[in-house]
């Protein structure tokens, strides 16, 4: 399964690896996105997988930021919110403005 | 030669340009139109003369269109009137004919076909119309593009270099082309389909409102641009007979080619399909930017032209001073487009103003005729008209006729 993949990218601390498999896993990626954020604890490890992320991933992952934040909880909250932080520096806001005007919007992000 | 910009209004809503930039006409954000007599001299470059203000509407003047052929102004707005105004004996009087638009809601958009003949315009009743003179009464009458084809209002409309075609952008997500040959206006003594027939329609990458549109100058490709900051290109629509082959739109969009550029930074609100290479799109970065094909049929964003979008620091600005830059700088704009990648020290700054000539979204953008100096203007939400010159194209067409 693509959790146990993620856990293993995770435990060996390849946290780029570990991010992409998350966001390109089949069926609901949340939880294994979610997994990546909070478990990635060194800003050069955050800088670096955000760096090689292509286009698509980087769209995909301020969606699931947005629907971590949705989840009200404070620890995943707080990994989001430096992620986001991450994102837009690295990549701008292209990403959350796609988030905000997309019609398609699944009933969890409403 | 840098953009040259100008504050003629604290906003502008819309302005188009004569065929050969002797006059300016503007809309202040008001139910008048300005009227301007446009110099150029070597050492100041351009400068505006006041000569008339319109004062036929009752609301907001939503767009303003010049026809090269006739020199006639076209003027739309949200009292959902539109006037064709003619040029009296002085170049201060302008003549108002009546437009019957029959529409029930504000106009928006407007724009005279390639010839001239006829006009079109888009309207919050989700619809969008294309009117023709009829000369017994003095007025110009309207054929309304059939309820029911756009699911929201219609904020452009861009006519096709062949004068039968209509593009339309709607809020409902999707671009559009209607059949809109009227055996009246345009003479034709039989037509490959009935007026409004619908042709071709392309939804935006994600579904968001599409802004405008603009087709390239040989009819053969349309970009759009939406508000999910994606650019959108439609090429393979030049092979003869593609558009009166008898086959319906949900066919025709299988054989287009629909190129999506996913920007950065924040969405663009107007476009100009410059030439076959070069799109110039501009909007709520408040600087315009060129959109080129990349080898390959992919098409890709540049950075944003003028040295312009938002202030950019190398070393972090401390939370507090960002967050009180960004209620003292009256909100973020730009910059968003470029850093990363090679300009890596880049980090977001919120609240510092652009450093290009705009400062605030540019709403529009006009070409301007050849040989004058400068390729097209641009003009927003900041009231400067600012004039981009041929030097901010150089290098991105395919070819320059100057």
């Amino acid at each position: 399964m693509s959790s146990t993949e993620v856990d293993r990218w995770l435990a060996t601390g390849k946290a780029s690896e570990a991010l992409v498999t998350a966001l390109e896993s089949s069926g609901d990626a949340s939880s294994a996105v979610l997994k990546v954020l909070t478990s990635v604890k060194k800003d050069a490890d955050v800088d670096a997988s955000l760096s090689s992320l292509g286009a698509d991933n980087v769209d995909a992952l301020v969606k699931h930021l947005y629907a971590g934040l949705a989840l009200g909880d404070a620890a995943i909250s707080a990994a989001c919110l430096r992620w986001h932080e991450r994102v837009v520096n690295a990549h701008g806001l292209g990403g959350i403005v796609r988030h905000l005007s997309a019609k398609d919007v699944s009933a969890s992000e409403q | 030669m840098a953009a040259q910009p100008h504050q003629l209004a604290p906003v502008v809503s819309c302005f188009a340009v004569s065929a050969d930039l002797s006059y300016l006409a503007l809309c202040p954000n008001t139910s008048s139109v300005t009227i301007y007599r446009v110099t150029q001299d070597a050492a100041n470059g351009y400068s505006f003369t006041q000569i008339a203000s319109l004062e036929e509407h009752d609301q907001l003047v939503a767009g303003i269109d010049w026809c090269p052929v006739t020199n006639k102004l076209l003027t739309c707005a949200h009292d959902r009137n539109a006037y064709v105004w003619t040029r009296g004996t002085t170049e201060e009087t302008w003549d108002p004919v009546l437009t019957i638009l029959r529409m029930q809601r504000a106009a928006l958009c407007c724009q005279w076909s390639p010839k001239g003949n006829k006009f079109a315009v888009g309207t919050a009743a989700k619809t969008a119309c294309v009117c023709y003179y009829e000369g017994e009464n003095n007025w110009w009458v309207s054929k309304l593009i059939k309820k029911g084809l756009h699911r929201s209002s219609v904020v452009d409309v861009r006519w096709h270099p062949n004068n039968m075609l209509l593009a339309t952008a709607s809020t409902d997500g999707c671009a559009r082309v209607f059949f809109a040959q009227i055996p009246d206006a345009d003479g034709a003594a039989s037509a490959p389909c009935p007026f409004s027939t619908p042709l071709l329609e392309v939804r935006s990458d994600s579904g968001a409102w599409v802004h405008s549109l603009d087709w390239s100058p040989d009819g053969s490709s349309l970009a759009f641009v939406a508000h999910d900051a994606t650019v959108c290109v439609v090429e393979g629509m030049g092979a003869p007979g593609f558009w009166d082959d008898g086959t319906d739109a949900a066919s025709r969009a299988t054989r287009v080619g629909v190129k999506n550029v996913r920007l950065r930074g924040l969405p663009m609100a107007c476009v100009w399909f410059a030439d076959a290479e070069c799109v110039v799109v501009a909007g709520h970065e408040g600087a315009p930017m060129i959109v080129s094909p990349q080898g390959g049929g992919s098409w890709a964003a540049g950075a944003l032209l003028g040295g312009g979008g938002g202030a950019r620091t190398s070393k972090r600005a401390s939370q507090f001073a960002e967050a009180s830059a960004l209620f003292q700088g009256g909100g973020m704009l730009g910059g968003h487009n470029n850093g990363g990648g090679a300009d890596s020290d880049a980090v977001y700054v919120k609240g510092k103003p652009p450093s290009g000539p705009h400062s605030a979204c540019v709403t529009s953008i006009r070409a301007l005729p050849r040989g004058k100096g400068c390729a097209f203007a641009t003009a927003g939400v900041d009231g400067k008209l600012v004039f981009w010159p041929d030097q901010t194209l150089a290098g991105k067409m395919s070819r320059m006729a100057l």
